[in-house]
């Protein structure tokens, strides 16, 4: 099963995304912040894609993407990447992309829309 | 021998002190028992429903989310179902999704506020709540997108909050007529500044169009206070949009006779309005850079080398080789270091070893800036 890992600090958030993709047949881990990420990435955790928000206690997302881009986890560098950014703060979006990430979705966002995207990305 | 004992005379009586002493430790201690065990039972009752909310809250926010991605989510079923609490519940978690959802899936959410009658609970409250109660009401009527309970009603916001609430909730539901009444709503008869979220619902809307606020503010700055008059010049340094040219004169006016934190803000507003020759003749630029506050000479600094022309550099440089305040002299240097290739001639001649010393950092600040931009790469 295609498994997706979720890593957002916003309960509500990361309570929809879980919903949305389990309902879509994906298998999810979430995590609280960046760092909680980080370990989980560097042990058994491999996931097809992460789900990543910008702004998190710890360690944030832009800082996470580049960890994983530089190959400092044990997963593969080019694990895909779609980020969660809040509307009107645009230079997340451009540091996200300088990070290494391969596509954004701005919040208030469509859950179907990120579904897409990731869809776009590895399937159903 | 019989011992003198004090005591408290009022009223044509007479109390031994001991007596008095022990009357007030008993009220003391009483006093301190009932809000001893009135805390002890608020928190209790606090704690009790807490864990009621949560108890359910993951259940109904699993419930939810099922009937949100549903082909009929049904609200009005589900909604006669819950108990108070649970409506309760519901009701924040339908306030969390609404700030984190967008489009389609937003708008059958909003049916869920429909059914928990909030738009109805929200009108009553404009009419007869206090102020937090009538901002929560237009918070959730922007959230839901429903502006009706509010046309409907005879509330006309009074304070600044509740001023860039409605504007919020016009402007959200597009049903704002044009920026003329949303700077009317805002600021006719103003007597209070905003807080952040109104200095930033007053920007949105000059920004659409800004003749209205620089209308209104010719008219009204006088009668403004101050911390107030501080945040329109603020949100006119941000605009950076032509306007007439009369309608600036009250900008003018301020930078000549307002107070220093005011005259600042109106050289900031200036700046960004620098274009226009009309501002430029030079008594007015002798005037400002003679201000005899350094803050306001620096912000001054600031909006001569913002414009960058010829007239105003010179002034700018003649300003700076008499400019005796260190902060203001520094400032205004790097300012001008920063139009640098304006120059046919060297101004170092003109302002010596603090000149070299700007130049230098201003290169400086401009290789940092470019490694970090390499760095983050």
């Amino acid at each position: 099963m295609t498994s997706v890992l979720v890593v957002d600090d916003d309960e509500t958030i990361r309570q929809l995304v879980i919903h949305r993709l389990e309902a879509s047949g994906y298998e999810v881990r979430a995590c609280k912040d960046g760092r909680e990420a980080a370990d989980l990435l560097d042990g058994e955790c491999k996931p097809d894609l992460i789900v990543l928000d910008v702004m998190m206690p710890r360690l944030n997302g832009t800082r996470l993407a580049r960890m994983v881009r530089n190959g400092e986890l044990s997963v593969r560098p080019d694990l895909p990447i779609v980020m969660l950014t809040s509307r009107g703060r645009e230079e997340h979006v451009l540091e996200g992309f300088e990070a290494g990430v391969d596509d954004y979705i701005s919040k208030p966002f469509r859950s179907s829309e990120l579904l897409a995207r990731i869809k776009r990305r590895i399937g159903a | 021998m019989i011992g003198f004992v004090p005591a408290v005379t009022a009223f044509g009586y007479s109390v031994p002190q001991t007596v008095v002493l022990v009357f007030v430790a008993l009220v003391v201690g009483l006093l301190l028992a009932v809000q001893f065990y009135l805390t002890i039972g608020l928190s209790v009752y606090r704690s009790v429903k807490q864990t009621r909310r949560d108890r359910v809250e993951s259940e109904l926010r699993g419930e939810l989310l099922d009937r949100l991605f549903a082909e009929d989510p049904d609200w009005e079923a589900w909604v006669s179902d819950l108990s108070s609490v649970e409506r309760d519940v519901v009701e924040s978690l339908l306030d969390e999704h609404l700030r984190e959802l967008d489009g389609t899936e937003a708008e059958t959410l909003r049916g869920l506020g429909d059914a928990l009658e909030i738009p109805e609970h929200a009108g009553r409250r404009l009419e007869a709540g206090d102020e937090y109660e009538r901002l929560h009401a237009l918070t959730w009527l922007t959230l839901l997108r429903r502006p009706g309970p509010y046309l409907d009603s005879s509330f006309e916001p009074r304070t600044p909050r509740e001023r860039a609430s409605v504007v919020t909730l016009l402007e959200q539901t597009d049903r704002l007529a044009d920026e003329e009444t949303g700077i009317a709503i805002l600021l006719d008869g103003i007597d209070a500044q905003f807080t952040v979220f109104g200095q930033d619902t007053l920007y949105r809307v000059a920004r659409r169009d800004p003749a209205p606020l620089l209308r209104t503010a010719s008219e009204a700055y006088q009668t403004w206070p101050e911390p107030l008059l501080g945040q329109v010049l603020a949100v006119c340094a941000q605009l950076e949009t032509s306007v007439r040219d009369g309608e600036l004169a009250w900008i003018v006016a301020v930078l000549e006779t307002g107070t220093e934190a005011t005259r600042a803000a109106a050289a900031d507003a200036l700046a960004s309005f620098g274009w226009r020759a009309s501002l430029r003749y030079r008594s007015f630029l002798e005037r400002a850079v003679n201000d005899p506050s350094p803050r306001v000479r620096n912000a001054v600094y600031g909006m001569l080398a913002s414009w960058g022309d010829r007239a105003a550099l010179d002034v700018l440089q003649q300003a700076l080789a008499e400019e005796t305040d260190p902060s203001a002299l520094t400032a205004g240097m790097t300012a001008l270091a920063r139009r640098q290739d304006h120059f046919e001639t060297d101004p170092g001649v003109m302002l010596g070893a603090a000149w070299d010393w700007s130049l230098e950092h201003v290169e400086y600040d401009r290789l940092a800036r470019r490694a970090e931009t390499r760095k983050v790469r």
